[in-house]
């Protein structure tokens, strides 16, 4: 599916690792949802959206973290790897825009996204899917321990839904590198 | 760890009679009932995963269905038989899941053939009406399977409590829309948009 794995390509200054991130926040706050499923989150008594919005928000910092990553990543890639890095970008705006409003409902604050994160200095393509698979293995695992957490059912449910759209992120990623087929569960340790 | 909800009678034998003639009309009561409807009566946890049980046994029946029609190639065979042993793998941990939750209620009905031919074509899944003809054939009844069972977990995650059975179900569910990626590339080859159409993945409702 890499086209170009492999190949060298010029290392992508830092600098646009930080424009690249800072404009996809910039598409985050300018979009909302495009498949909002969102439950009715207001409907929750006050003393039970405490830890939700913190468990959200945990959740939305991974997201911004994974848009980051993309649009950071998808400059080096090429081809149908291309291709699968714009499209999983786009529903991890989707997610991030989604979470957003399950945190705002709640009466509580989104977090914003880093002014810059660390990705290290991925120079080919395989470098960059070597990156994202862990952005995208944090997701499942961190999805995975909030869910049961979560006290409205209605929550979980919708979180849920991202998370299994994240689990074929994962799927997608490791059938680009090569690797096997997962285990029958997705348990974030893939 | 399960809550002691007393769930109506009606939906306890509708679940467990789940045989031919109330194929796809039980199970859907329970697993399709409004929000509503399910603080009403909220079904028993062991009642969720019996109808999960049932719905991941019809899949397992769609998978030996494909196989056996003799229409898949090689290489989308290749693909399918780790999708096929997931599926029985989740069929043996909800039954486990069963046993540790000791239900008093009879075991479920396993589903057989005419079971899920009813079940999927209650969710307009034509394919095994018209039997199946080629490759696309089987993958699109494979797929539209995985998302009746996508779908059913998807209702099942508001409705459970147990933490441990949330997680289950949470990466079973995972793993089925993985299984719906495959499916989709099978389908729609270079044309990722096709294969994960949906950032959020609920299945058929």
């Amino acid at each position: 599916m890499v086209g170009a794995a492999g190949a060298r390509e010029p290392e992508l200054p830092r600098r646009h690792l930080l424009v690249a991130a800072s404009t996809a926040a910039a598409a985050l706050l300018a979009g909302c949802s495009r498949h909002s499923s969102r439950p009715k989150v207001h409907k929750i008594p006050s003393p039970s959206r405490d830890p939700d919005v913190a468990l959200l928000n945990h959740a939305l910092d991974l997201e911004h973290a994974a848009i980051a990553a993309y649009t950071a990543g998808i400059p080096l890639l090429t081809g149908a790897a291309h291709a699968a890095a714009k499209h999983f970008l786009d529903q991890e705006l989707d997610h991030a825009g989604e979470i957003a409003g399950l945190i705002k409902q709640a009466g509580g604050k989104g977090n914003k996204p880093q002014l810059s994160y660390d990705f290290g200095h991925p120079r080919t393509a395989a470098d960059v899917l070597a990156l994202l698979h862990p952005v995208e293995h944090v997701q499942l695992a961190a999805y995975l321990e909030m869910i049961p957490r979560l006290s409205p059912g209605s929550v979980r449910a919708a979180v849920s839904t991202v998370l299994a759209n994240d689990a074929q992120h994962v799927a997608g990623i490791r059938a680009t590198l090569g690797l096997a087929a997962t285990s029958p569960l997705v348990t974030g340790a893939e | 760890m399960s809550r002691a909800v007393t769930s109506s009678p009606t939906r306890r034998g509708l679940l467990t009679g789940w045989g031919v003639t109330a194929a796809g009309t039980g199970f859907f009561a329970l697993l399709g009932g409004d929000a509503a409807d399910a603080q009403a009566s909220a079904p028993a946890e062991a009642e969720l995963i019996a109808a999960l049980l049932q719905v991941e046994q019809v899949l397992v029946i769609a998978y030996r269905q494909a196989f056996r029609s003799q229409q898949l190639g090689k290489r989308a065979a290749a693909r399918l038989r780790p999708l096929d042993a997931h599926a029985r793998a989740h069929v043996s941990m909800l039954r486990q899941q069963l046993d540790l939750l000791g239900s008093a209620s009879p075991p479920p009905h396993t589903p057989d053939l005419a079971d899920a031919q009813k079940l999927l074509s209650a969710h307009q899944v034509s394919q095994w009406r018209t039997g199946l003809r080629g490759e696309a054939d089987c993958l699109g009844l494979l797929l539209a399977a995985e998302n009746v069972v996508i779908g059913a977990f998807f209702k099942v995650m508001s409705q459970l409590t147990s933490p441990a059975r949330l997680r289950l179900a949470a990466g079973i569910m995972a793993g089925e829309a993985q299984h719906a990626l495959v499916l989709g590339e099978l389908l729609h080859p270079r044309d990722i948009t096709q294969a994960a159409p949906n950032p959020f993945v609920q299945g058929t409702a």
